[in-house]
């Protein structure tokens, strides 16, 4: 279900910009402390002619290696210190947070980024609106479990149009009208595992970058981590 | 297969059985070998699925909603196995609980077999022609069929709407459509394929193919006794074939496949041993269902089927008790007694009865019973309340 709210979520804040979106409590740049990075929740689909999204195996499978490069370049270049996760060999209390977050993160698109902002998180003096999200100070647990300061969630979605979609696309433009052709999108975001607040977080509702290829992949990273890392300036 | 092309061939098959001698052949070819995976020449729709698949395959290992009880899952598993043949790696069973009757199966070979399947069926045979029927539907790709169909239909449709056409960005995506196709269903054509598949499937592993029959004419005596009907429409009815069809259709295929032999009511089947072994689980769930007319179906045949005697009279007992009309508390009472009146009494019959004469009769009477079923059950998780009651806590 909240997989759904995060792909509502992304069509909502479509019209936002191709920049990178960042949020923060407590939080500038990652100097120090070993990172878990979650599995990363990467997945391609093809539009077909008539609209229907279809998981891709193929290229789902190319952009999660891509990105695990990617990722490993960018942590190296940036000084970061972590360690990969495999989605098969989570503990049962990591699936617990995994999915918690899923449901934290799609409610931020939803309600931080989207356009239906919670009147409880409202600053009345300075009109803006508190990034306070947490998963709650049970995750302390996991830092003894891990051995780790902080996990890292990315969540990243991309539609391709497939041939037959693009031509429906011309089309439909030669009659005046307009056909979705698809986009990417996706997040980032940097649980604090004492405290269990989300401490950062990027929404990248029109991401831009094949993440099945070397470089797309590698711009996306940077995209997605911009102003991450101490040494990532 | 068009409705009239599968009738030939069907009766084609009924010849063939009667005029040939051994094992008969199978009359449709498997469009799946045994341990077929789509490779990277597949298309990337079957791949997509499977993906998809996969992953939902592991959320469910972890649903609270998966019967772990080694006993049902192993006896599921082992008639599953047997089946299946050589397709035995391929079929992965996970029985859910869940108290309606049903039993699916994805594309990839995942199956999903409900308890209220389980606590349904009378025999071995019949599980067996379940899950007969399910495998056929994989080693025919039957969902990967309709999914196409399906795609192919909504090309055509907004080909011919274009001129309205609107961008959504959501809409359409690949779980939207198996929930669609799930609406659906498989065709007439489809079931009825499997129904006949399923069937030299539980002939080949020495089932008794008659069971599918019989669980069909089941299931029609459970509907017509049912307090809230299943509903009719696209659920069920129309896109399966009529269960009296159905069953009529099988039970001629199964004439010609098996010897003929009376219903096994249970005697020496392993089928009872697991329902027992199941049994307060399985029904107390039925009971929550709060259906009186198919709660008494299944305590009628769980009687004939040899399930002990005080647990059956116990669960007819609930079955009063849960609908609570006029009278009912009194059918309860009497069932309740006759539940402990029997050999090897189900302890919680006594604590019903307790409630009851509390309610409606003998304060005295009921501490009898409340005290009988706390020795019966000392570890009662309700301990305290029934003690409560002792004590008259309300005084």
């Amino acid at each position: 279900m909240w997989r759904g709210m995060l792909a509502a979520a992304a069509a909502v804040v479509l019209a936002g910009c191709a920049t990178s979106n960042v949020a923060t409590q407590g939080f500038t740049r990652l100097e120090s402390g070993r990172v878990l990075l979650m599995p990363p929740d990467i997945k391609y689909y093809r539009i077909t002619a008539s609209g229907i999204t279809e998981p891709h195996a193929q290229w789902t499978d190319q952009a999660r290696t891509a990105f695990d490069d990617a990722f490993a370049g960018f942590a190296s270049d940036a000084g970061i210190d972590y360690e990969s996760t495999n989605r098969d060999e989570l503990s049962d209390e990591l699936v617990d947070y995994d999915r918690l977050h899923s449901a934290v993160g799609a409610t931020i698109i939803m309600f931080h980024y989207g356009a239906t902002k919670l009147p409880s998180k409202r600053n009345a003096a300075s009109n803006d609106y508190r990034f306070d999200w947490s998963l709650g100070p049970g995750v302390a647990g996991l830092a003894d479990e891990t051995d780790a300061k902080y996990a890292l969630f990315v969540y990243f979605r991309d539609y391709q149009a497939s041939g037959g979609r693009v031509g429906v696309a011309v089309f439909a433009a030669l009659l005046g009208g307009a056909v979705y052709t698809g986009h990417q999108s996706g997040f980032a975001s940097l649980v604090d595992l004492e405290s269990g607040d989300v401490v950062w977080f990027n929404n990248l509702p029109l991401a831009q970058g094949d993440m099945r290829s070397a470089e797309g992949a590698g711009r996306l990273v940077e995209q997605l981590f911009a102003e991450f890392a101490a040494d990532n300036s | 297969m068009g409705k009239r092309a599968f009738m030939v061939s069907l009766l084609a098959v009924l010849w063939t059985l009667s005029s040939g001698a051994g094992a008969a052949e199978i009359p449709i070819k498997p469009l799946i070998e045994p341990g077929y995976v789509p490779g990277p020449d597949a298309k990337a729709d079957e791949q997509g699925i499977w993906m998809e698949m996969a992953e939902a395959e592991k959320e469910l290992r972890r649903s609270p909603l998966l019967v772990r009880d080694p006993e049902i899952v192993r006896f599921v598993e082992d008639v599953g196995c047997r089946i299946a043949g050589p397709y035995c790696d391929d079929l992965n069973i996970y029985v859910i609980r869940n108290p309606t009757f049903n039993a699916s199966m994805a594309p990839n070979g995942t199956m999903l077999v409900h308890t209220g399947l389980l606590v349904r069926a009378m025999s071995t045979d019949q599980l067996a022609s379940v899950i007969g029927h399910e495998l056929a539907h994989y080693t025919q790709k039957h969902s990967l069929k309709r999914l196409r169909a399906a795609k192919s239909r909504m090309t055509a449709g907004m080909l011919v709407s274009m001129g309205f056409a609107v961008g959504g960005v959501a809409s359409g995506g690949l779980p939207e459509i198996l929930a669609l196709s799930s609406v659906m269903g498989f065709t007439r054509e489809q079931e009825s394929e499997a129904d006949l598949l399923g069937a030299y499937f539980m002939s080949e592993a020495g089932y008794r193919a008659g069971a599918g029959a019989e669980l069909w004419q089941m299931l029609e005596a459970e509907e017509e006794r049912a307090s809230v009907k299943r509903p009719k429409g696209p659920l069920f009815l129309s896109s399966h074939p009529a269960p009296e069809r159905r069953a009529g259709m099988l039970g001629a295929l199964a004439e010609s496949l098996d010897d003929p032999q009376r219903i096994r009511a249970g005697e020496g089947d392993p089928y009872v041993n697991m329902l027992q072994g199941a049994y307060e689980s399985l029904m107390d769930d039925q009971v929550k269902l709060g259906d009186h007319g198919r709660l008494m179906t299944l305590v009628e045949r769980h009687e004939a089927m040899g399930i002990n005697p005080s647990d059956v009279a116990f669960y007819r007992g609930e079955a009063w008790r849960a609908r609570g009309g006029a009278g009912d508390h009194q059918h309860a009472i009497e069932a309740y007694l006759a539940a402990i009146a029997l050999p090897d009494p189900n302890p919680r019959a006594y604590r019903e009865l307790g409630y009851l004469e509390y309610k409606h009769g003998d304060v005295d009477v009921a501490k009898t019973h409340f005290r009988r079923f706390l020795e019966l059950e000392p570890a009662a998780s309700d301990r305290a309340m029934i003690e409560f009651y002792l004590e008259d806590g309300w005084d």
